[in-house]
């Protein structure tokens, strides 16, 4: 076959022209009520106070279906009915935990325990968990989200955010992962593809990994600090924001400016909105599930083993001293390899045994925050960005995790929680 | 025309109701106390205010050129913020109260007493605003 | 296996499109963006058995980003088998579509070009001259409206008409059009 002419970047642009000008016809168009809002919801004066509503509707929304099915549905099942039911029934329960049969342990728990969070078992806590405080977070916030992308509104977000994150060397598009990752860090890693360099790229996908807690876990910080968990989101972001700027000085490359493209406003269509929905919460249970109950399977095994025991008296001095939480928090940060959503669920049952006081819980849920992403999204970076991002994306970790954790301590000792 | 002009009055009749109850509720939430007076309550949340506060101030400023698309546009866009608010309080009324102290068992009783008075204010403005709905299917 | 794939512009449709064709569940959402890896199925066309590729969309051949990039270096790997590209134009932005359908073109690939959205472009009063258009391009053209399934079937029956042309000739016919 001989070979093909190519044209030019501008020789094609210009046929491209020559071609439309003689097939498309553009009648007379007057602006409607669709082009006049999507006009109003980008611009800055009336689009910021916009854009705080729907938000301040997500977070309402939220905060009543999963308050909804938690507190008035799982809690009463789970404390009061399945669990006492359980630690009767289930053969091998002891006096106290360390004797009670190992099988006991690993699936019921604490035999004296009140509610599901202090159990810690396979068949209590895990389950409570996963079905009971993060499935209706998951599914609230999926809704909303998937509404939100169907109708379009994400870009125009992106549009205002522009201005502020182009501060700290990223695109306003970067706000899409951000938001896909309040959901789940996995999908937002992925979609960090979108980003030109890979300097953003590598940027982009650190601070979420770091910062940006999932549904999951929001969820399961409303259930147990509902009081605080807005407070807790707005020192993550704010945290977002300073190790960006501070990213964006250090790391050559360049960030280059696009347009963001934003799409016209679309009335969702009910069948892709259930379908979507279907989609997450199904890859919810089949990946994060199995996480929480070997996550809780493992921290036992490694408490019955003593391994944790050892491990928090070696970093005591750490963790009392820089960041005044007790060791005991050890083995949530365990926990947090596997899943963050149980780590936080393992620190509300210490809090609710009396280990932990306000001001700990709220900074030992800063640390399991910040501290490591969960394996999913580890594997994910690595893909991703190979193994030297990787390693540097840890080192970022690390130094958050220490600057971040003794910051909250101070912030939590200064208001005196 | 004597339709528009009507149309603007109540309008702005309304956004300046929305924007001074947004005030009160802004204010009131960052400083105290619970205002009530009938059937209506206003809660004290910074949030909500400060959107109501925007709400009426957009819906002003559309009642003042409502017959054109860019007003109506502006009238509308504050009416959705209204409508945000005031969904939000109807799906926290519903979702909260109804299995009380025995779980879903006192249900029946429960769910009338969700629909009882005090009610917010964005609640309460929200029938008047669904006018807007009318002058949105006019315009196509 | 021959490969269909499609291939177009960020946020034309295209996911929507591969669920329609292939009854596969992929992610659809209102922004650019949204796929960022390819996703495989299969469709049976006159009886024969096909892949359809659903593939990150791209403004061009020559990637600007990583997903732009996967898109790239499937449509290169797969040449040697595809039996089509699809390739979907947002009909409310011709002209950025174009441009792709002509780098298309001068690769040699077999192409169809589905005309999509064409419902919010008659909102928009964009009319189209399909036939013009299939003239100078010298492959199928159809319009289509992915969510609604319009015209799809149409963009079916004319996947076995694609065939390859080169862009001398495109250029010849536009200046037979021209009078
Ligand atoms: N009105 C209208 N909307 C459409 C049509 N086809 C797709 N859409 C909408 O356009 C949006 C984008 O559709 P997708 O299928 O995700 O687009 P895509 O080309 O896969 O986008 P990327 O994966 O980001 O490249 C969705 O909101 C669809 O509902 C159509 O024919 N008419
Ligand atoms: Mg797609």
């Amino acid at each position: 076959m001989k070979a093909k002419a190519r044209l030019s970047v501008d020789e094609r642009w210009e046929l491209v022209d020559e071609i439309s000008k003689r097939v498309v016809l553009r009648g007379k168009y007057k602006h409607t009520l669709k082009d006049v809002l999507s006009d109003l919801s980008v611009r800055p004066a009336t689009g910021i106070p916009f854009m705080i509503a729907v938000l301040y509707g997500f977070w309402m929304f939220f905060g009543a279906f999963a308050g909804f099915f938690t507190d008035g549905l799982a809690v009463p099942f789970f404390d009061d009915h399945y669990l006492p039911a359980l630690q009767g029934a289930f053969p091998g329960a002891g006096p106290t935990m360390a004797e009670s049969s190992p099988l006991y342990m690993i699936l019921v728990g604490d035999p004296n325990a009140t509610n599901c969070f202090e159990a810690f078992g396979v068949l209590t806590s895990a389950l409570f968990v996963a079905f009971g405080v993060v499935l209706p977070a998951i599914v609230a916030f999926y809704l909303i989200l998937t509404i939100l992308e169907d109708c379009g509104y994400l870009p125009r977000l992106a549009t205002l955010a522009d201005t502020v994150l182009h501060k700290i060397g990223l695109h306003g598009f970067a706000i899409v992962p951000t938001i896909l990752s309040l959901g789940c860090n996995v999908p937002a890693v992925y979609g960090c593809r979108v980003l030109e360099t890979k300097k953003q790229r590598f940027m982009m996908m650190t601070l979420l990994g770091v910062f940006i807690p999932c549904a999951a876990q929001i969820g399961i910080m409303r259930e147990l600090i509902p009081q605080y968990t807005g407070l807790i989101l707005i020192y993550l972001f704010f945290g977002f924001f300073a190790m960006g700027a501070l990213l964006n000085k250090l790391i050559p490359g360049r960030s280059p400016e696009i347009l963001i493209d934003v799409p016209p406003y679309r009335s969702p269509q009910r069948s892709n909105v259930l379908r979507k929905l279907g989609l997450r919460v199904r890859h919810f249970l089949k990946t994060a599930v199995p996480f929480v109950i070997l996550g809780v399977v493992v921290v036992n095994l490694l408490y019955w083993t003593g391994v944790i025991d050892w491990l928090s008296r070696v970093t005591e001095p750490l963790f009392v001293v820089w960041f005044g939480v007790p060791a005991a928090t050890v083995g949530a940060l365990v926990m947090a390899f596997m899943r963050k959503d149980m780590a936080v669920g393992m620190l509300g049952g210490l809090a609710s045994a009396g280990v932990l006081s306000t001001g700990q819980l709220i900074t030992s849920v800063v640390l399991v925050s910040i501290y490591f992403p969960c394996l999913a999204t580890f594997i994910m970076i690595w893909k991703e960005g190979g193994t030297r991002d990787l390693l540097k994306s840890l080192g970022v970790l690390a130094t958050s995790f220490f600057v971040f954790g003794g910051l909250m301590h101070a912030i939590v000792t200064l208001a005196g929680v | 025309m004597s339709g528009y002009a009507f149309a603007k009055v109540y309008f702005g009749v309304l956004g300046a109701t929305i924007l001074l109850f947004g005030i009160l509720q802004f204010s009131t939430g960052l400083f105290g106390p619970e205002l009530s007076a009938g059937i209506l309550t206003v809660p004290q949340d910074v949030w909500s205010g400060l959107i109501l506060f925007f709400a009426g101030l957009f819906v002003i400023d559309g009642a003042l050129k409502l017959h054109d698309i860019h007003g109506l546009g502006k009238a509308v866009m504050g009416s959705i913020m209204l409508w945000i608010v005031a969904g939000c309080d109807i799906f926290a009324r519903i979702m909260t109260p109804i299995f009380g102290e025995e779980g879903w068992v006192n249900a029946p009783n429960g769910f009338l007493s969700v629909f009882e008075p005090p009610y917010a204010p964005a609640l309460f403005l929200l029938p008047f605003s669904l006018l807007i709905v009318h002058f949105m299917r006019k315009s196509g | 296996m021959k490969k269909i794939l499609l291939v177009g512009n960020p946020n034309v449709g295209k996911s929507v499109m591969f669920s329609r064709l292939s009854g596969a569940r992929v992610v659809v959402s209102n922004y650019p963006g949204t796929t960022v890896d390819y996703t495989k199925s299969r469709m049976r066309v006159e009886g024969k058995e096909y892949e359809i590729v659903d593939l990150p969309g791209t403004f061009s051949l020559e990637p600007k980003d990583k997903a732009e990039e996967v898109a790239c270096k499937m449509l290169e790997e797969a040449k040697p088998h595809t039996a089509a590209v699809i390739d979907v134009i947002d009909a409310t932005a011709v002209e950025r579509g174009l441009y792709l359908t002509l780098e298309l073109i001068e690769r040699g690939y077999p192409v169809v070009v589905a005309l999509n959205m064409s419902d919010a472009a008659r909102d928009r009063k964009i009319k189209i001259d399909v036939k013009k258009l299939e003239r100078i391009l010298g492959v199928p053209v159809v319009e289509t409206i992915a969510t609604t399934g319009a015209g799809l079937k149409e963009l079916v029956s004319k996947i076995g008409k694609a065939k390859p042309t080169d862009i001398e000739a495109v250029k010849r016919r536009l200046r037979r059009e021209k009078k």
